[in-house]
């Protein structure tokens, strides 16, 4: 109000005082609302034509401060208004420097004001632009080019480079309603957006609405994100508290090629499938109402999903996920082919009914190999950000010399079956009850008491307890290399614990199985033994007597490892004085082989049974 | 030479007592540590030269921290985030692990406060660490 | 006499039974082992070798060669 009143004082003195050739006025403060101007000093220069030139040290307006403004309005041709100042909001330390030169109008409420060689700049901020403002009743219409522009916070996590781009927008006020309508058109240049990483432009963004208060709303907006997919979307969002009142997105044919690595991956930092490649195409569909997700529709048209840790791989997904709050909801999801954990997946489709927060299926059938994993009665549920889901589960035999192959394994004969009939998951722990049965070298393997820990994660873990009974020896010992033993295998892994597949606990006992049948033991199996309680032992025997003899009786043999960490504390099937026994021998030649290590370094051990594998495997091909 | 007797018995409980005590001398290696170590191991060679440029620092709490990613060119940023946040996750179950191979949880914050002062102790010169408030270039 | 003798002795045996147990009992925190497991496990991850004083890493400007390869590639 102040400042109107100096205005209109001016104006009077430059028509009537025909003397005065320049009028200077300085005040210490002037004090306007909440606006308050520290020494300023206008000037207007009256010879020729009229010059203004306003100069303030200090200006304070809410939260912004200037210093050292300067603004100069030039009648003497074309009007213009240049100006200058440092610039900064209260609470930051550095200011930022501010400039515009402006052609005025001659008719300053319609025509248009062009300013060009605007700067703004700061430490880490550099934003030349162009702007175009042109007054329209209760409003505006502003045309705003970016060239080339830099900017970047203080840790460098929010930033653009060489950004060039345009803004337009209308605005109009009616009553307490400001209208609007803008264009945001990103044409080149590079921005990184915690986590999110554009690296060209080629994107826009329309958007058409009206602000009440603190209420905004969105008639219609579209997002174009160049290759990956357009996104319209309305509704309404209080920008106080940032809560959604009310909100339709749809984005109906997203490609996730595209759209994985720029949208997708950077939030799925330590999850599972963050270093997946995806391709194929994608619809979703979003309506919110009061921070609540009342629908939303995921669709997935021949994905293509490929973990390249090479953990899972799901071919030609086809999905229809339809989700509400109100209603239930059927989904499918089925894949061509795939393959967890180098498991083969055959053909799988999945039906269930979605209810809120809670899933059922009466079975699901995945094929595996030549068999089939069969999932009944499943029910899931997510509470307080948790899954929790049980059911019940059967493998249907799956042959062994297949399933070796898929997991590149020495090639075991027989089938494996399992029927549990209780899986739960909890808390990330998947759990069963019930046993699975492996029927392989002729003898039952089982294990009970399986539970997982994040199986797909970085680190997972696994224990069980594993019982075996009555195997072959001598199809054992072919199918590993191990020098022929012939006989029966009964072996039991208690608490064993596997920490990224590699066991890590254990209490392993793995002795000649009670009962009569035909026991001999070769020569080479003998030295094998041996050498595993390291170097000496063979040796002994190959200068003894009893090399003389291919094989030899025994009437009983056992190892047993208690593992902790990474040591492993081993016995025999009877203790010695200062060692164990591992194979008594019984008739003539009898042969007994004793232990002395007491203790190894479970990578030492794994490292001797690789190498005496690996030997008789060359000793094989010779 | 009852005194002696007795003198003796009380050498040997303190000798007993001594052996409980270096039973826990830390130097566990189960394969979750050695995988954890190898994980690190290979990171390093990425994260060496943003020690050294100051792109991140070594904090007090034996961790690390992005201190100024200006100097990484923005289409690597992201990734340099990443290798950041992977970094104090190995560093975390690294700390918990060594406390749990020996038996000791509850160790963990200790390992942590001893970690904290050695990788600042073993830093190259002009990487930075946190003192105080600020950061400190070595 | 004899009775002070048997006195003694009780007390010694009590002793040497109570102090292993009161020790055990009490493990404090050995500061020097972590340590040192500390300095082994750094060894190990920043690759120092005594009597090698320039690491494998040399004081460099990140290069697009240098920069993680998890950054988004395409």
């Amino acid at each position: 109000m102040l400042l109107r009143a100096i205005f209109a004082c001016l104006l009077a003195l430059a028509q009537n005082a025909f003397a005065v050739s320049t009028i200077s006025i300085s005040a210490d403060t002037i004090t306007n609302d909440n606006a308050v101007v520290r020494s300023a000093n206008i000037l207007v220069d009256l010879k020729a034509q009229t010059t203004y030139t306003i100069k303030a040290q200090h200006i304070q307006y809410d939260k912004l401060e200037a210093r050292n403004a300067n603004v100069f309005l030039d009648y003497r041709g074309k009007p213009t208004l240049t100006f200058d100042t440092d610039l900064k909001q209260s609470s930051d330390k550095a200011w930022a420097k501010a400039q515009m030169h402006c052609l005025v109008p001659a008719n300053l409420m319609q025509e248009v004001w062009q300013c060009n060689d605007g700067k703004f700049t700061a430490e880490r901020i550099n934003l030349p632009f162009a702007l175009e403002v042109t007054p329209q009743p209760k409003g505006f219409a502003a045309n705003i080019n970016l060239q080339s522009a830099n900017f970047s916070d203080e840790a460098g996590l929010h930033a653009a480079e060489k950004l060039t781009g345009h803004l337009t927008v209308v605005a109009k006020q009616e009553g307490d309603t400001l209208h609007f309508n803008s264009a945001l058109n990103w044409q080149s240049g590079e921005v990184f957006w915690q986590p999110l990483y554009f690296a060209n432009g080629g994107h826009e963004l329309q958007a058409a609405g009206s602000l009440k208060g603190d209420i905004l709303t969105l008639d219609n907006a579209t997002l174009k994100l160049d290759k990956v997919g357009d996104l319209k979307f309305s509704g309404q969002v209080d920008t106080k508290t940032f809560k959604i009142q009310k909100l339709n997105a749809d984005l109906p044919n997203l490609n996730l090629a595209e759209a994985y690595p720029l949208l997708f991956k950077p939030f799925l930092g330590k999850t599972m499938l963050n270093n997946a490649e995806l391709d194929g195409k994608a619809a979703l569909n979003v309506s919110v109402v009061d921070s609540q997700i009342k629908t939303f529709k995921i669709s997935l048209k021949d994905a293509n999903i490929d973990d390249k840790n090479h953990k899972f791989a799901f071919y030609n997904v086809n999905a229809d996920i339809p989700w509400s709050y109100d209603a239930a909801t059927k989904v499918s999801f089925s894949y061509n082919n795939g393959q967890l954990l180098n498991m083969p997946l055959g053909r799988t489709n999945i039906g269930a009914e979605v209810n809120r927060y809670s899933l059922v299926s009466p079975s699901i059938e995945l094929p595996i190999l030549d068999g089939a994993f069969k999932l009944s009665d499943i029910s899931a549920a997510y509470i307080n950000d948790n899954w929790y889901w049980h059911l019940r589960a059967a493998l249907t035999p799956v042959s062994m010399p297949d399933a070796s192959r898929a997991f590149k394994l020495p090639t075991m004969q027989g089938k494996a079956s399992a029927e549990i009939p209780l899986v739960t998951y909890s808390g990330g722990i998947l759990t069963t009850d019930g046993e699975m049965v492996l029927n392989v070298f002729d003898g039952t393997a089982t294990v009970s008491q399986l539970t997982m820990q994040n199986p797909l994660g970085d680190s997972p873990k696994l224990s069980a307890d594993l019982v075996l009974r009555n195997l072959d020896m001598g199809s054992l010992t072919r199918t590993f290399s191990f020098g022929a033993i012939e006989g029966k295998l009964d072996g039991d892994v208690l608490g064993l614990e596997l920490l990224n597949w590699k066991p890590v606990k254990m209490d392993a006992k793995l002795q000649s199985s009670p009962g009569n049948y035909l026991k001999k033991i070769s020569q080479r199996a003998v030295e094998n033994i041996s050498s595993l309680g390291g170097a000496g032992a063979a040796a002994a025997v190959q200068r003894s007597v009893l090399r003389f003899f291919k094989e030899f009786n025994y009437e009983k043999m056992g190892l047993s490892c208690i593992l902790r960490n990474n040591v492993c504390e081993m016995s025999g099937i009877e203790s010695t004085p200062g060692g164990y026994v591992i194979v008594k021998g019984s008739g003539i030649p009898a042969i007994t082989v004793l232990g002395y290590n007491q203790t190894v370094g479970w990578s030492e051990l794994v490292d001797r049974i690789k190498r005496v594998i690996e030997g008789n495997t060359k000793l094989i091909v010779k | 030479m009852k005194k002696f007797l007795l003198s003796l018995l009380v050498i040997v409980s303190i000798f007993t007592a001594n052996w409980v005590a270096a039973a826990a001398d830390l130097e566990v290696n189960t394969p979750a540590i050695s995988a954890l170590k190898a994980s690190m191991q290979a990171r390093h060679s990425q994260l060496g030269p943003f020690y050294s440029s100051g792109a991140v620092g070594l904090t007090k709490d034996a961790f690390i921290a992005i201190k100024d990613a200006t100097a990484v060119p923005l289409k690597d940023r992201g990734g340099f985030n990443s290798l950041v946040s992977a970094e104090n996750a190995d560093r975390t179950n690294l700390y918990k692990e060594i406390a749990t191979a020996n038996g000791h949880p509850e160790w963990q914050g200790d390992i942590q406060n001893t970690f904290a002062g050695r990788w600042i102790d073993k830093a190259q010169s002009g990487w930075f660490y946190q003192s105080g408030g600020g950061w400190v270039k070595k | 006499m004899k009775n002070t003798t048997t006195k003694k002795w009780i007390i010694s045996l009590s002793m040497v039974a109570i102090l292993p147990a009161c020790v055990t009992i009490n493990i404090y925190f050995p500061a020097a082992a972590a340590e040192k497991a500390a300095d082994k496990i750094i060894d190990e991850v920043w690759q120092l070798k005594q009597g090698q004083d320039a690491p494998a890493d040399k004081p460099v400007e990140p290069t697009p060669a240098d920069a993680p390869t998890d950054a988004p590639a395409k």
